[in-house]
Order: structure tokens, then C-alpha cells, then sequence
């Protein structure tokens, strides 16, 4: 019987593993290098939502644990949180945080991440929650990471 | 006769294995499915996966609902049994590839045209936070492996057997761990910020997939409207099929051989001749003929009929 000299999916596996492994420190990367963009021009942009005053302070606080992680300066711009994300979705921003529902529409489009806050309004649940463009999976990562962090140990 | 209930006692040993086979098909299909279900997060490519590792089932569940039907005798309704039950599955099997190609090349297209961008985030596993895109590269790898064995084992025995059914889940199979490193390439890409690759190739895996479905729907469709007995995976005649119009010509020279396939076996039909006293098929000396058991029957019409 002829034996099988072409494509295997081990082999193809293999390949795929050790050129993965062989960049292991960059990866993931971001599809449209937002996070190499904030640590060459330490500027990270930021889009905040209208907010109430115990939110705005802990949108704060998490903007200064970004800075401090990137080493970036953040630009603080306030508009309404669909103009922010329409914003971000052009890559016109970096970051939005804003209080969003959790069956928000805006899923499909950005990257609603984990929230820092959440309430319920009647039957409607929403975040206090960190947003970024989708498929900036590095900065993403990052993000999480922090918002992880913040409200593990909300104080630091 | 396959009017008789049961398989040919020929193939009763490979009958099992198959229906052990695909038994086992199942349900390595049902784990991968639910692990791919776990991970896939969402990433297009991962969904489509699942979607295509989900159809994989038309096959080997049409499979073993044929042969059982296979097994019993002709009755009232059917008086010649039910061998083309076995038909009907293949038919639901090339349905089912032409489909799962047609879909994965839409869902390809599209997320080129858009030029869709995939988040994969992060999960937090004891206290380390972990790209969820590992676990889709561990899911999609266990997705590659149980189809790529037993497709491989499947050829063989949709071989001894001429079973088509077996040899287009076989191809179903291809198209699962094929489809399997497609997602994996697509989620390698992510991770290397080549959002395109991901669709590019999914778009060259579901034209060999459509190409498949397209070949074995024809047979498909030849064999349910009493078409010529065709080789696996292919639409010329059968080499079995090739030596039985032979053997017959030569015994009756001038008449006319008409040959048709009825799920693994063919009917042979010699129009201008007058069957002898005492005939007996097995008694044809037919070369090139593997398989004797796949001939079924030799009717005879005396006259032509315009």
C-alpha cells in the first residue's frame, strides 16, 4: 500500500506549533497594531462615556492603571457613548468606557469587554465596561488582564 | 438474490465492521463536536467548524439506518427489498458535503468582503489569564484527529464493499479535519494579526469540498434514476460492471446489455435473447470481477421493444 507522504494533520500541526512557539513573546498580535502604536507614541486614547459620578471615578481609576501598565499618557475625550464607539470602530480611539446593557447591539461591531461595574435597571442588566476595537487581540488581553486585576483588588 | 433477507454471506464480516465503524464515527463526532462547542468562542472559522463537524453526522447516522433497512427481505411494498436504501443515504450523505461546502464558502467569502476582524480574548485559569485562541488551537487539533483515522479506515472498507455511502462520509470525513486545520490556520493568523487568512483558507477548502459534493451528487442522482453502475468516487462504469457486459455479450452474441446499480449491486438485463434452460448467473464466466456478489440478477426480454 502506497504510504501517505502529503499533508497530515500532525504535520501540519507541528509546523503550525513551532512557528507559533517560535514568536511566542508577540503573540497574539493586534491586527491593526494598537498596542505597538501606544507604547511608540505613549499616547493611549481614550473615549469616556457619560457617566455617573461613582462611575466616573472608577473609569478613572482604571485609565490610570493604563497608563501606568503601557507607560502612556491617556487623552480624555467625553461624547456620548455611541458617538465613542462609532469613534472606536473607525480606530479614531483606542479605548471607550461607558455603561453599556448586556445585549447591546455594539457587540457585533467592537469588543465590549468584561464589565468594571454593574447594576440592574428593571429586567436590563449593564456594565460599567471597558471597550476596544475588534481583533486588537493583544491590547485586548492586556485590558482584561487590568480589568481583572481592578476589580480583584479595587483599591490598588 | 438479495431478494433474500440479509447480507450476502460474502460481506457479512465487513457489513459488521462497517456498522461497528460507524457506530464509533459517531460518537468520536459527538466529542469533537462538544469540545469545538466549548471553545469556539467567536471566531467565525471555529463556528464554522462546528457547523460542518455537526453535518458530519448525516452520514454515518444515513449509514446505519440503510443497513438495517438493507438487511430485511422484500415484502408487499417492496418487492425487491430494500437494497436502495443504501442509495437514498448516499444520496442524503452528498446533500449533506455539497451543503457543508456551499455554507463554509459563503461564511468565507463574506468575512473577506467585510474584512472582518476576530477578538479572541483571554480567559483567567488559576490565577494566569490564557488567549482563549489556545484552547481553539488544542479543540481544533482533537477535531483533526478522529476524522482523519477513521475516514482512512472507511476507504477501505467502502471498497470491499462498493459502498458509496461509506466512501462519501469517507470524503465527509477529509472535509472535517481539512475544514479542522483551516480553523487552525485561521486562528494562527489571528494570533499573527493576518485577519485574511482565516478566510482564505476556508475559501480553497470549501471549493475541494463543493467539488466532492458535486461529484457524488451526480452518482447519487444516476444510481436513484437506474443510471449505469459507476466506480467509487467517480462517475465512469464500474470495472465489475465493464466485465459483466463482457461475460454477457459473449454468451449472448446480438442482444442488447442493459446494466443498472441498485445500492452495491448490479442488475443485468440481456434484451434479443431467450434465457437457456437451467440458467444460472454464477455460473458466468466473468473476468475482472472481484466482487461476484455484486451481481444480483440477469433478466432477459426475448423481444425488442421500440
Amino acid at each position: 500500500m502506497r504510504r501517505n507522504g502529503g499533508l497530515s494533520p500532525v504535520r501540519v500541526w507541528i509546523a503550525l506549533g513551532c512557528v507559533t512557539m517560535a514568536s511566542c513573546s508577540t503573540y497574539p498580535r493586534d491586527i491593526d497594531g494598537t498596542l505597538d502604536r501606544i507604547e511608540q507614541s505613549h499616547v493611549v486614547r481614550v473615549g469616556l462615556a457619560e457617566l455617573r459620578p461613582g462611575q466616573q471615578a472608577k473609569a478613572q481609576q482604571f485609565i490610570a492603571r493604563i497608563e501606568h501598565v503601557t507607560g502612556a499618557r491617556a487623552t480624555i475625550d467625553m461624547a456620548p457613548a455611541e458617538a465613542q464607539l462609532a469613534r472606536l470602530e473607525e480606530g479614531g480611539l483606542d479605548l471607550v468606557i461607558g455603561e453599556f446593557a448586556d445585549d447591546t447591539p455594539w457587540i457585533e461591531t467592537v469588543a465590549v469587554l468584561e464589565p468594571l461595574d454593574h447594576r440592574a435597571v428593571g429586567h436590563h442588566q449593564f456594565g460599567l465596561a471597558p471597550a476596544a476595537a475588534n481583533g486588537e487581540n493583544c491590547w485586548i488581553g492586556l485590558l482584561e488582564h487590568e480589568i481583572r486585576s481592578a476589580t480583584a483588588s479595587p483599591r490598588s | 438474490m438479495t431478494e433474500l433477507a440479509g447480507h450476502p454471506h460474502q460481506i457479512r464480516e465487513d457489513m459488521k465492521a462497517a456498522v461497528r465503524l460507524e457506530k464509533w464515527n459517531i460518537f468520536w463526532t459527538i466529542t469533537y463536536v462538544a469540545t469545538l462547542g466549548f471553545a469556539m468562542g467567536s471566531s467565525q472559522a471555529m463556528k464554522t467548524a462546528w457547523v460542518e463537524d455537526l453535518l458530519g453526522l448525516a452520514p454515518p447516522i444515513a449509514f446505519l439506518v440503510a443497513e438495517r433497512f438493507e438487511r430485511r427481505g422484500p415484502n408487499k411494498r417492496f418487492q425487491y427489498g430494500y437494497d436502495r436504501a443504501n442509495g437514498l443515504g448516499f444520496m442524503i450523505a452528498a446533500v449533506a458535503l455539497s451543503a457543508v461546502g456551499l455554507y463554509l464558502l459563503k461564511d468565507a467569502v463574506m468575512a473577506l468582503i467585510s474584512g472582518q476582524h476576530v477578538t479572541i480574548g483571554t480567559v483567567r485559569l488559576l490565577g494566569r489569564d490564557v488567549w482563549l485562541g489556545w484552547f481553539m488551537l488544542a479543540a481544533q487539533a482533537y477535531a483533526c484527529i478522529p476524522p482523519y483515522i477513521i475516514g482512512r479506515k472507511e476507504l477501505v472498507l467502502a471498497e470491499r464493499l462498493r459502498d458509496k455511502l461509506i466512501h462519501t462520509d469517507a470524503k465527509m470525513n477529509k472535509a472535517n479535519w481539512q475544514t479542522g486545520i483551516a480553523g487552525i490556520i485561521g486562528v494562527t493568523g489571528i494570533g499573527f494579526g493576518l485577519w485574511w487568512m482565516d478566510a482564505a483558507a476556508a475559501i480553497v477548502i470549501a471549493a475541494s469540498i463543493i467539488w466532492d459534493g458535486w461529484r457524488a451528487l451526480k452518482v447519487a442522482t444516476s444510481e436513484l434514476t437506474d443510471g449505469i453502475p459507476h466506480e467509487l468516487g467517480d462517475d465512469s462504469l464500474a470495472a465489475d460492471a465493464k466485465g459483466i457486459a463482457k461475460a454477457l455479450r459473449a454468451r449472448f452474441p446480438g442482444s442488447k446489455i442493459l446494466l443498472r446499480e441498485t445500492g452495491r449491486f448490479i442488475r443485468a438485463e440481456v434484451i434479443g435473447a431467450v434465457p437457456p434452460e437451467g440458467f444460472d448467473p454464477d455460473s458466468l464466466d466473468i473476468e475482472d470481477l472481484e466482487c461476484r456478489w455484486r451481481l444480483d440478477s440477469v433478466a432477459f426480454r426475448p423481444e425488442f421493444k421500440k
